[in-house]
């Protein structure tokens, strides 16, 4: 028998497990104490075994930095992350708010009144000079309003236990199909205690993201739109994702040779001729979509789309121009556009964030630099993050130098005493912090996915999770409420 | 299907044939040499560079033909698209682009034989043991055509792989033909070796016993409805999955490609075989020439469709012809 858990320590951090050292949150006793009547033995073996499903099925990621990013196996630790049925109502309720709100910022903003830069919610100089705002999208309009139709908006817990929204990502966000996967290998690996939860599933998502993308077809696609996903290819990062996503709804995936414009159209060549294209799941970003408008350079795009999206005979998702809603100078505002587009406070707060355009916030963060966390706005994947505590004199330095050269495009955070959980490390178990992508459709309604991608920072004491950056992850799982248990054994019953 | 991806299959199938058969040719040519007269080897290993149309790639290495020069350009030649370490590198980048839609089995296959040849020492393995090499190409390639028989399911995706098999198949065994044809002034003139190499020697001994005229092996490897790598089979088996392909919505007649491949076949069907062999070079030169015609235009009709760029720079067999 492992003694697992018992020099397990919270050192002073939210832990999701543990309340205190040696005391277990009510919702993984179950949890803790099945692992901790696994032999050494037995849990190498589920180790193996989990190993083996995602190796076999190819299912990698790619860390850059080393020589020509190296593909690795998708790393998962055995021991899943347990939300509440109530600590979820929660979240889905402020979750579809954010986006909700975030889809009315940007429909006002490229194709109605731009009402909250006018009344001042936003200054006007910050949104259009944000690196994700294109002129090019004036204008063009999402059916239903839909622009951000996936969503993945990051959440931390803090040190009391409280969640925040850490970030928004409307533009390209990526990592579902590692949540579906993880689920899928976790019920293969670990049965036993999956079944004696009563979790929420997730494998629904394919029906929903088709639905959704069906839902925003323009109008001149008639009953059945032809729905495609549009990869940049095998080299990028994340075409696991892009091709299983087309996989799970049974659509073509394309790349921007296969597709062409002819007036205004989109079609796909096929061996049977040209067929009408109407929804493009684009995950290009905007710069590399379209060789007229945009990067003329850009193999990797459909020249003419936008032309064909302008006519009205295809929908692109997620809509062109999305950067300026997940602009981190814009992330401390999302809270006052809640209040101003929907009249309701926020359900989710904020980290306290800084605005280094500003002279006097930004002399005080100069100030103490080592003690916060400063951010690049554009960026993704946690690149260019300085953890003030963390970063060594030359680093402050170099941040401090970025910031007064170009502050606009940085922000500053206290650094979130980000909670931890057991994490399985070198034959034993410790606290690693972690963080939660959810993820968020938009199409005819605004629907969450029950959990999401939790991530794990592995190194000790690390704070950045991201994969390309060594992060690893866990299988999230958003218990029933009872009502939920109590309806689904009803349908059940009825269906005998 | 997206014509990309019946590019890539046709493609993985011309490649998975023009690697084995290269390894067969080899295998006879090397026989050949073995039992040969003095002096006739760089006749006969210039006279294979000919036959496959590689003379003018190999004349840029700037070496001399010989027994050593030739197996090197034919198995790993650096600036060679005809050589088996570039075809079989082919089949498996064509089978990669389109890997979400193969059996695991055959991916992993393709995938499992290019790393294996990366790892061989070649040069070591054509000094040692060359005929194991051969062998070890053409099992491989029978295995993947196993899985591709086996495990693939019978969509556009099958047919264009099939067809493009069928007609390199056919390619390359005209070009067997070639070779016995020149090998009367290179040196071969042994046709059993060369029905060994097609594998097609004990078919022939119950059909045509121990002839050794021309005729009947023109018969055989061009005309036989039976033998699965005479060029009219071939032809024949390439324009059915052809016609099945054929069949979209708004079709209105045969396909160009369908015409020149009926016509072929028929021609090789009821032509006379001493008629043929009256001037083989000029009639082996027309089938070829057909066959490349045929090639091309089925890339006009699904892959190269308002606009699109082919694939393969080489759309037809590496040397332009």
């Amino acid at each position: 028998m492992t003694r697992l858990f018992d020099d397990y320590r919270c050192d002073g951090f939210f832990d999701e497990a543990f309340s205190a050292d040696g005391v277990v949150r009510p919702t993984y006793e179950a949890l803790v104490r099945w692992f901790s009547q696994l032999s050494d033995a037995e849990l190498a073996r589920r180790a193996r075994s989990r190993d083996d499903f995602f190796r076999t099925q190819g299912i990698t990621f790619t860390v850059y930095g080393e020589q020509s990013g190296i593909e690795r196996t998708w790393p998962m630790d055995l021991i899943p992350r347990i939300i509440t049925a109530s600590e979820w109502e929660v979240l889905e309720r402020g979750l579809a708010q954010r986006v909700t709100a975030l889809n009315r910022f940007l429909d006002d903003l490229y194709v109605g009144e731009q009402a909250a830069v006018n009344d001042g919610i936003v200054p006007r100089w910050l949104v259009m000079s944000s690196d994700g705002f294109r002129r090019e999208a004036m204008g063009l309009a999402t059916p239903l309003g839909a622009r951000c139709l996936v969503s993945g908006v990051d959440i931390v817990r803090d040190g009391a236990g409280e969640f925040r929204v850490l970030e928004d990502n409307v533009r390209n966000p990526s990592g579902i199909s590692y949540v579906l996967e993880n689920r899928a290998v976790m019920t293969k690996v670990i049965p036993g205690v999956f079944a004696r939860h009563d979790v929420r599933p997730v494998d629904d998502y394919g029906r929903m993201l088709l639905d959704s993308l069906r839902s925003v077809a323009p109008p001149s696609a008639g009953d059945s739109p032809t729905v495609v996903v549009l990869t940049p290819g095998v080299y990028n990062s994340a075409y696991f994702e892009h091709a299983f996503l087309a996989q799970q709804m049974g659509v073509q995936l394309v790349e921007g040779r296969d597709l062409i414009v002819d007036d205004h159209v989109v079609a796909m060549r096929t061996t049977s001729g040209l067929e009408r294209v109407d929804v493009v799941y684009r995950r290009i970003d905007d710069d590399f979509l379209d060789p007229v408008v945009f990067e003329k350079s850009s193999m990797l795009g459909v020249p003419g789309i936008m032309s064909a999206a302008r006519a009205g005979n295809v929908t692109l998702a997620n809509a062109v121009g999305n950067g300026v809603a997940d602009d981190k100078a814009v992330y401390p505002f999302v809270p006052d556009l809640i209040r101003y587009y929907l009249d309701e406070e926020p359900v989710i707060a904020n980290v306290d964030t800084y605005l280094l355009w500003d002279e006097d916030q930004r002399e005080a963060v100069l100030a103490r630099l080592d003690e916060l966390v400063v951010k690049p706005v554009a960026e993704s994947g946690g690149y260019g993050i300085v953890i003030g505590p963390q970063a060594t004199d030359a680093e402050l330095a170099k941040a401090a130098a970025d910031i007064t050269a170009d502050p606009r495009n940085w922000i500053a955070q206290e650094v979130v005493s980000l909670s931890r959980s057991p994490t399985l490390i070198d034959g034993g178990c410790a606290g690693r912090h972690l963080d939660l992508r959810p993820f968020i459709l938009t199409g005819e309604k605004v629907e969450v996915v029950p959990g999401g991608l939790t991530r794990v920072a592995l190194p000790e004491g690390s704070l950045v999770v991201n994969s390309s950056q060594g992060g690893g992850s866990k299988d999230t799982w958003v218990l029933m409420s009872d009502a939920q248990i109590a309806d689904l054994r009803a349908e059940e019953k009825a269906r005998r | 299907m997206l014509s990309r991806h019946a590019e890539n299959l046709f493609w993985a199938g011309r490649y998975s044939v023009r690697a084995e058969d290269t390894a067969r040719i080899l295998d006879v040519s090397y026989q050949w040499s073995l039992q040969a007269r003095a002096g006739t080897s760089a006749t006969l290993w210039g006279g294979l560079l000919d036959v496959l149309h590689l003379e003018d790639a190999f004349a840029e290495t700037g070496e001399r033909a010989d027994a050593t020069t030739v197996p090197t350009f034919l198995v790993f030649g650096e600036a060679n698209p005809g050589s088996i370490v570039y075809a079989v590198g082919a089949v498996r980048e064509n089978f990669r682009a389109v890997r979400e839609q193969l059996p695991l089995e055959l991916w992993r296959s393709a995938n499992a034989f290019y790393l294996e040849l990366a790892n061989r020492d070649l040069a070591k393995d054509l000094r040692l043991r060359p005929f194991e090499l051969y062998a070890l190409v053409r099992t491989r390639i029978q295995t993947l055509s196993g899985i591709v028989h086996d495990a693939m399911l019978r969509d556009e995706g099958h047919r264009f792989f099939l067809v493009g098999a069928w007609l390199e198949r056919a390619l390359m065994s005209c070009r067997l033909m070639s070779v016995h044809e020149r090998s009367v002034v290179g040196g071969f003139g042994d046709i059993g070796l060369i029905l060994r190499a097609a594998s097609g020697l004990q078919a022939f001994r119950r059909v045509h016993h121990f002839s050794s005229e021309m005729d009947d092996l023109a018969t055989f490897l061009l005309q036989s409805a039976d033998f699965p790598r005479s060029v009219r089979f071939c032809i024949e088996h390439a324009a059915e999955q052809l016609a099945i392909l054929a069949q979209r919505p708004g079709s209105a007649g045969p396909l160009r490609s369908q015409r020149i491949l009926g016509q072929l076949g028929s021609g090789l069907a009821w032509g006379d075989s001493a008629e043929i062999c009256r001037d083989l070079p000029a009639n082996l030169e027309k089938i070829e020439d057909q066959i490349r015609d045929a090639t091309a235009a089925i890339a006009a009709e699904f892959f190269l469709l308002a606009g699109g760029e082919p694939l393969h720079a080489q759309q037809v067999f590496p040397g332009g012809r």
